[in-house]
């Protein structure tokens, strides 16, 4: 399966896809603080 | 008076709260679907780039993350321009709205350009005109959010409006370098392969790539209206509060 999930260069895209999920949950948790104040 | 047209009832916060309101479920869905759908496509399905390896998957979330962070800076001058020209006051709080979503995807770009970069071209970064141009576009967004935050004060969050509109209008002068950077100049950055003209991506790797981005594209508006209507509120709340702030006072 794609070569175990990317092989060589899983962990590039593997630290991307968590900069993007960091990055959306940080927004997401400020937009919330936000609200409830 | 009848408003000139009818569109110009939307720039009415009223107006706008019950269309964002309407508009926002359908947004979240269309994100959290859009992306799950398109990351899925294109991380298990989409086959092998024989040039680039398995590396090129970052930009399933590369690309939707350099487009939204162009066209959300391009919408905060849009935005700052019709505020300093008519002062309607959705304009400014949609202009501010957009801001920390656009910085959140500018510093993406950048993140996921480097780790894209380093396993094809051998380089966490180099100092072409795209890499640069980009790298300014964050600043830019850096230097809004500071110099609003900088401007306004505990009591009047609206301070900073037109000092932020004046940087988000010059600042866009970058955008036209940003886009045709890659046509003006010889970049190690590859020029577009989608165009109004055509793709010039495999099908089955377009296919995810076009979900994704329509649901970060969905995410990012989703986001964006929901700050708008909470700037809104602050602001109402902020307003109300004047009359027992000169009776203290006097």
């Amino acid at each position: 399966m794609k070569e175990e999930l990317f092989g060589s260069q899983a962990p590039f895209v593997w630290a991307s896809l968590a900069a993007v999920a960091l990055g959306i949950a940080i927004e997401l948790w400020s937009l919330r603080r936000q609200a409830r104040r | 008076m009848k408003p000139p047209h009818t569109l110009w009832r939307y720039a009415s916060p009223t107006h706008f709260l019950a269309l964002s309101g309407r508009l926002l479920p359908v947004l979240w869905a269309a994100a959290a679907i859009g992306i799950a759908a398109g990351l899925a496509l294109g991380l298990f399905w989409a086959p092998t780039d024989t040039q680039q390896g398995e590396a090129y998957r970052i930009l399933y979330v590369h690309v939707p993350a350099a487009w939204i962070a162009m066209v959300c800076y391009g919408a905060m001058a849009f935005w700052a321009l019709w505020g300093l020209a008519w002062k309607t006051r959705l304009s400014f709080v949609l202009m501010r709205a957009l801001a920390p979503t656009g910085a959140l995807f500018a510093l993406l770009t950048l993140l996921t350009g480097s780790l894209w970069g380093r396993p094809t071209w051998g380089a966490w970064w180099v100092w072409d005109a795209r890499l640069t141009s980009a790298l300014l576009l964050a600043l830019l967004y850096l230097g809004f959010l500071a110099l609003t935050a900088a401007v306004d004060t505990p009591d009047d969050a609206r301070r900073g409006d037109h000092a932020g509109a004046l940087l988000a209008l010059v600042g866009a002068l970058n955008l036209p370098v940003l886009y045709f950077s890659v046509s003006w100049w010889n970049t190690l950055h590859q020029g577009a392969s989608i165009t109004p003209a055509g793709s010039r991506i495999a099908p089955e790797m377009l296919a995810g790539l076009l979900l994704a981005t329509l649901g970060f594209w969905a995410y990012a508006g989703a986001a964006v209206l929901t700050r708008a209507r909470l700037l809104l509120q602050a602001r109402a709340d902020s307003e109300a509060r004047w009359p027992h702030a000169l009776e203290s006072a006097a």
